[in-house]
């Protein structure tokens, strides 16, 4: 599955903010946004962001929701202040919605990341090494 | 634990006022972080925390650096999006000072966790390509992570022993060298648990080979920083002083207005160095308030 084109039919963020970029396939189905072209020595560990995970389907990352979710159109959940600061320490909310799979979680603006809405319930997708009590918000 | 007797012997006379080091080495360090200019904008994390009831003080020599006396400053939402990055401000410095030099293929030869890599990203605005080279695989893990945490798009991290990093010719060269990191006391009280001479001097062998190789990897014109946090002249004037020994490199004076920089020592236990060692810069924590520092600019 190409993965810009999912970004774009899931989210509405353009292909075309890309053009400028290389995309990458890494091993697990991992996919790379980084710079057009890479030196061929040395070996490269990782090369710049990991977006996503694409096996049977693609799960977006949560760094790369960060970054470009302002450009998204759709498929969006804007959270509460409350429920925000618990979604940033990892917890699942419960969002009365239809809406089901990957969604962009959203406060005020600002991008947490990646979520997984099923049955009404938004299951936590922030990486656990990620997750922290947000006090100030 | 007390200041180590042997580490006031060494330092007193080459600092201007050994009383008020040592009194400032002992004292916790302010907590400090950056803007990441890629997420966000010093206004905003300004504004931002304005309305949070912290205070925070605008650094005058760089927009992007902050203080703060609010311990959990790292609890702020601000933090868990990645729009700033905690980090001690004399590790802002090397980045810093050869920010309008950067180009567009840059080489942090040393880059684990990444807080100087993270900084050059945004100060390339995400564009070019910077190389992030670290020979700790373990420690390339935490680079991984503050790397993505920032939203770096143009970042390649390798693995290798910068001695044997295949030829290149970079642009810029960030070289944060392994020292025995004296500079960081005043965030780690149990460094003088460990601290004694002879470490000093396996890491000035390494630091030797390693600015070596860094320039043999730079293009004509090109750019270097050396740093290191630690105090020791045979980590610092000694390393500077051997690459120019063995190869044309021209030092150039490090200018960073409303920030206290003292020059490098033409001597030390009897050694004399190159009189072009004046240009590097020292810095000492109860100048600016700051960690301990050492920086040198290099031209090729
Ligand atoms: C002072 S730390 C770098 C800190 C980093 N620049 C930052 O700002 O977060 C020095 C690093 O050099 C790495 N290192 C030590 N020997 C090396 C070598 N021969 N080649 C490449 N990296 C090396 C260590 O693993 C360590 O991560």
């Amino acid at each position: 599955m190409n993965v810009l084109k999912y970004f774009a039919e899931r989210f509405g963020i353009p292909e075309s903010l890309f053009d400028e970029f290389g995309i990458y396939a890494g091993p697990k189905g991992r996919v790379y946004l980084g710079p057009k072209k890479l030196p061929d020595k040395p070996d490269i560990v990782s090369p710049g962001l990991l977006i996503a995970r694409a096996e049977s389907a693609v799960k977006p990352t949560t760094n790369f929701l960060q970054l470009f979710g302002k450009h998204a159109t759709k498929n969006i959940i804007s959270l509460s202040k409350e429920q925000a600061v618990s979604y940033a320490k990892g917890e699942d909310l419960r969002i009365p919605s239809e809406n089901e799979g990957y969604v962009i979680v959203e406060y005020s603006g600002n991008f947490l990341g990646c979520g997984m809405l099923k049955s009404g319930i938004l299951i936590n997708q922030i990486p656990k090494a990620k997750r922290q009590l947000v006090k100030y918000i | 634990m007390p200041i180590p007797k042997p580490f006031r012997e060494r330092y007193k006379d080459i600092v201007d006022d050994p009383d008020l080091f040592f009194e400032c080495i002992e004292k916790l360090v302010p907590k400090s972080f950056r803007v990441n200019t890629i997420k966000s904008s010093s206004n905003e994390v300004k504004e931002n925390f304005e309305g949070y009831g912290i205070n925070i003080k605008q650094m005058p020599w760089y927009s992007d650096a902050f203080v703060s006396d609010e311990p959990n400053v790292g609890s702020v939402f601000e933090h868990f999006l990645g729009k700033i990055y905690l980090q001690e401000l004399v590790s802002m410095l090397p980045p810093l000072v050869i920010k309008n030099e950067l180009g567009d293929y840059v080489l942090d030869a040393c880059a684990a966790p990444g807080s100087k890599t993270t900084e050059l990203a945004a100060m390339m605005e995400n564009k070019g390509t910077l190389i992030a080279n670290d020979i700790s695989y373990s420690r390339i893990k935490a680079l991984k992570f503050n790397l993505e945490k920032v939203g770096a798009l143009n970042t390649l991290i390798t693995n290798q022993d910068l001695r044997f990093f295949p030829s290149s010719l970079f642009d810029s060269i960030l070289l944060d060298a392994p020292c025995s990191s004296e500079g960081t006391v005043r965030k780690n009280s149990k460094l003088f648990n460990i601290w004694n001479e002879k470490q000093i001097h396996g890491h000035s062998n390494l630091q030797k080979q390693l600015i070596v190789k860094a320039f043999d990897l730079l293009k004509p014109g090109g750019v270097m920083v050396y740093s290191t946090c630690t105090f020791a002249p045979e980590e610092n004037e000694a390393v500077v002083d051997h690459l120019l020994q063995k190869r044309e490199a021209k030092l150039e004076k490090i200018e960073l207005p409303n920030f206290k920089l003292s020059p490098g020592l033409l001597q030390w236990h009897g050694r004399e160095y190159d009189p072009q060692i004046e240009l590097v810069s020292r810095v000492w924590p109860h100048h600016n308030d700051t960690g301990g520092f050492f920086l040198a600019k290099v031209r090729k």
